[in-house]
């Protein structure tokens, strides 16, 4: 039996997910606050879960490495962490008042042991970023390779309308080292109502 | 009854972690710290029928607590107006303290229909009567609309600043009603 865990649900909570919230209500089965990892555990015990969910989650958390070390301690090994967010250069990244922090292509490397970034103190979860795909008008996209794309994406706002990570836990962790590590980039055109 | 109440940011009141704004209400000038998530602004329920924020909302910390506090010391149909730089704008971002930018879209979070998604416990209802970009007029003269709301959505810096008018709704109303899409105008300066 796969054991899902859909982190934030607010008001819309999923069928067949132990949906969690800061704030109770209907369909919340689990009230618990993600910015509180630091000091106050998640209330499930270690490898709990085979995949996680967060809709518009980490942008609001003002702490979030402690959050992604208390993830990776209820994560089977290779579990999934799916988190979708605005693109850090787009207008919705800062429209939320209670958005805390900007999110782009390079911000996830961090929660990785081996990386690009130097290893934070005291975080030993192992996230791998499995896939980021950047959500584009197929009206501006058209006629456009992805290099053309990717390089909007790092040069003008509001280009991508939302953002996917994909994480899968590495149990056991691996030592921490300093690597240039290729990040699988790719492109999503969703049809604009 | 039309009381008036104009905020100002008080930048001689820095201290880490501490924002003042003064309060004029035509007969008291008052210094308030709005830092804190319960801030109490020293005013009755009802007490406005306009409200003129120029820029402060980008250095309050707790935006919802404070608008919500607007919200109560304001008059049914009271106006609120601000004016800001653009998320956009390189002007959004302070050294000295710590700002937050905001967009012209920001504000439907003042408003309940923001919160069908999720609760995130405010309480206030503010309706976005009119949103203005304002531009270079040397620059953007004779371009047309369409093409300067591109420019805007995609360069930096292009926004001079933006104003927003919004109305207090009271009461409030149910998170269930449809996201507004607000289109902002386009003012030459």
């Amino acid at each position: 039996m796969i054991s899902k865990l859909n982190l934030g649900c607010g008001r819309l909570p999923l069928e067949g997910w132990i949906n969690l919230d800061l704030v109770p209500g209907a369909g919340v089965d689990v009230v618990a606050d993600l910015d509180r990892c630091r000091t106050q555990p998640l209330p499930f015990p270690p490898e709990r879960f085979d995949e996680f969910r967060g809709s518009h989650v980490l942008e609001h958390l003002r702490d979030p490495v402690p959050f992604m070390q208390e993830l990776y301690r209820i994560a089977k090994p290779d579990a999934t962490a799916l988190f979708i967010l605005p693109y850090g250069s787009s207008d919705d990244a800062f429209e939320d008042p209670t958005h805390i922090r900007p999110w782009f292509i390079s911000s996830f490397a961090v929660f990785a042991q081996v990386g690009p970034t130097a290893p934070l103190p005291n975080y030993d979860a192992d996230w791998v970023t499995d896939e980021i795909v950047l959500d584009v008008a197929p009206e501006w996209a058209r006629g456009k390779t992805t290099e053309n794309l990717l390089d909007e994406v790092g040069r003008l706002r509001n280009v991508v309308m939302e953002m996917r990570v994909r994480f899968r836990a590495q149990k056991p962790a691996r030592a921490a080292s300093l690597a240039q590590v290729p990040v699988t980039v790719n492109f999503n055109f969703p049809a604009t109502a | 009854m039309s009381a008036h109440l104009r905020l100002e940011f008080d930048a001689a009141s820095w201290r880490p972690d501490h924002v003042e704004v003064i309060a004029s209400d035509g007969i008291a000038r008052n210094a308030i710290d709005v830092s804190a998530r319960n801030l109490p602004l020293p005013f009755a329920d009802d007490a406005f029928s306009t409200i003129e924020c120029g820029d402060v909302l980008r250095y309050v910390p707790e935006a919802l607590a404070f608008m919500q506090e607007l919200h109560r010391i304001a008059s049914a149909d009271a106006t609120a107006s601000f004016i800001l730089p653009d998320v956009s704008s390189d002007d959004a971002y302070s050294p000295a303290f710590l700002t937050r930018p905001y967009t012209p879209m920001s504000f439907i979070y003042f408003s309940q229909p923001a919160y069908r998604r999720a609760d995130y416990n405010y309480r206030g209802d503010w309706l976005i009567e009119e949103a203005i970009y304002i531009v270079r007029r040397e620059r953007y003269a004779g371009v047309p609309v369409e093409s300067v709301k591109a420019i805007l959505e995609h360069e930096r810096n292009q926004a001079l600043c933006f104003l927003i008018n919004l109305r207090a709704v009271k009461p409030i109303r149910r998170p269930t009603d449809p996201l507004p899409r607000i289109d902002p105008k386009i003012v030459l300066a």
